[in-house]
């Protein structure tokens, strides 16, 4: 039998730092000790790291309802239906990945727009801003995917939109043509777009925009006397509270889903952060869907070469107007596409 | 550490090693497509002998049980199966449950609706097979509420979902403090 050994609380004291060494050696904890600018620990610049946070949990919670999901058109309404009745802690879990979606979109809009109104995306940090707007636009790849794979009416009109759009933006759009293949359906093209390839370029966004951060720094001009490890216990922190946010509203409004899909009718609206895409079509047709976030989106895109005063020059008048015209005309797409009428798109 | 290493493999081979109390049994459908209502032969074997099985179908949306069969001394048992009437068209599991509520054996069977349709009830998207169009819906309507289902939390799911809610809560709380403090 082995000696038990009783150790002092003196002795266990003593302990402490030396397993903590054997730990941070080993994981090279003592890389994160790196300096950082003390204006990185405000939330207001937290919004990027936890927006990362959240799709941690998005991701968790994704491989977790993956167990269950079935992208058979047949029975991928069914399969839905399943977890939210049959699977233990399953109708939370799908809570908690619905609500996980929108936090997240609302930090990284958040987190992007106080970007911009500090002029971050300046040299040397315009492939920076460049990777942001890519996360920004798989983020949203992946939020319509998502209610795609509900199979239910919103879900249906979603894709049939989509494949309205995939018409429109020729060979560009054949992906989501259901005549792509005949060997497997479009439905299952979007599960899979949505648990692999989605997350693989996510990623690789994640990795570029991080491994910038880390070699240019924050936009900060104050010298760096705070440290990163000792910023990321309080990043942490908000993240768990994010979480708990999260959790608590998945138990008290989980989301629920329509009945399954039919083909030819336009009765729902879509998802909120696409709310504003609603509102374009409603007043410019189907066209709008494909114009609006080419617009949105390319203005994000070009806004680092088009914006390049010398150092300590206020932004032109003329760009800080069309900024805000297009933040006010986004926040208020979406607001006004909550109340707006419903109507029809196809075929306008 | 060694001792570490040790108790988690020995964890490990405890809660890995595979338990077949019922061996492996086999059933055996004569066909593996039938419509609600109609009658399939089955058999099984390597079952328990003379044992009492429940069978049932396991569905995505429900279970139902089909009935029981007695094996033989050798294990094995012969019967015709009849499917519920309104049982919704889909994939399902045809289990033989043993007495000690462990499934002995089990095969897939493809339900089609009694009506002699294709088999789905449930349409599945735009574009794919399974969808339904608005000037052919006979039976779901177009419809943009939300479905009423029927949720069962239980109360130890319940628990959990609180315990891990206010632990998120808890500790991010006292990490932003422990961080203010320093």
């Amino acid at each position: 039998m082995d000696r038990i050994d009783i150790a002092s609380g003196a002795e266990a004291a003593a302990d402490a730092p030396r397993q903590r060494g054997y730990v941070h050696h080993r994981l090279a904890l003592h890389q994160l000790d790196y300096p950082i600018a003390p204006s990185a620990n405000k939330l207001a610049y937290m919004l990027g790291g936890l927006t990362f946070f959240g799709l941690i949990l998005l991701i968790v919670t994704g491989v977790l309802l993956d167990q269950y999901y079935n992208p058979n058109p047949v029975a991928a309404h069914d399969s839905v239906i399943y977890i939210m009745t049959r699977v233990p802690l399953g109708n939370w879990i799908r809570g908690l990945h619905y609500w996980a979606s929108s936090i997240v979109l609302v930090s990284v809009f958040l987190h992007m727009s106080y970007v911009f109104w500090r002029r971050s995306y300046i040299k040397p940090r315009e492939v920076t801003w460049w990777a942001g707007v890519g996360l920004f636009a798989v983020l949203f790849a992946m939020a319509f995917t998502g209610t795609v794979l509900r199979a239910d009416q919103e879900g249906g009109e979603a894709l049939e939109h989509a494949i309205a759009g995939s018409k429109m933006t020729g060979p560009m759009g054949a992906p989501l043509s259901p005549d792509f293949t005949q060997s497997t359906s479009l439905l299952s093209r979007l599960h899979s777009a949505h648990v692999s390839l989605l997350p693989l370029v996510l990623l690789a966004l994640i990795g570029l925009h991080f491994y910038l951060i880390r070699a240019l720094g924050l936009n900060a001009t104050e010298p760096k006397s705070s440290r990163f490890s000792d910023h990321l216990p309080k990043l942490l922190g908000y993240a768990l509270l994010v979480l708990g946010l999260a959790g608590a509203l998945a138990a008290v409004f989980p989301p629920g889903i329509g009945h399954p899909s039919v083909q030819g009718v336009e009765m729902t609206k879509p998802f909120w952060p696409f709310l504003w895409i609603y509102v374009v079509e409603n007043n410019f047709g189907m066209r709008g869907m494909v114009i609006a976030p080419i617009i949105i989106f390319g203005f994000l895109f070009v806004i680092p070469l088009v914006d390049r005063p010398r150092e300590g020059h206020p932004r032109h008048g003329l760009l800080t107007a069309i900024s805000l015209v297009m933040f006010f005309l986004y926040i208020g797409g979406i607001i006004y596409g909550v109340f707006a009428p419903m109507q029809q798109h196809m075929g306008m | 550490m060694k001792r570490i290493i040790f108790a988690t493999a020995a964890l490990l081979l405890v809660t890995a090693a595979p338990a077949y109390p019922h061996g492996g049994g086999m059933i055996r459908l004569a066909t593996t497509q039938v419509a609600g209502g109609g009658t399939v032969a089955l058999t099984g074997e390597k079952l328990d002998k003379s044992a009492d099985l429940a069978l049932e179908l396991r569905g995505t949306l429900d279970n139902y049980p089909v009935g029981r069969v007695r094996t033989d001394a050798a294990g094995k048992f012969t019967t015709n199966l009849t499917l519920p009437p309104n049982i919704p068209g889909g994939a399902y599991t045809l289990v033989a449950i043993a007495a000690d509520g462990d499934v002995a054996a089990r095969t897939d069977i493809d339900i089609g609706s009694a009506a002699g349709g294709s088999g789905t009830t449930m349409p599945g998207m735009a574009g794919n097979e399974g969808m339904h169009t608005a000037d052919q819906i006979s039976g779901p309507h177009a419809s943009a509420e939300m479905m009423q289902l029927k949720r069962t939390t239980t109360t130890g799911e319940w628990g959990v979902i609180a315990v891990l809610t206010l632990l998120s809560f808890a500790a991010g709380a006292w990490l932003l403090s422990r961080s203010r403090r320093a």
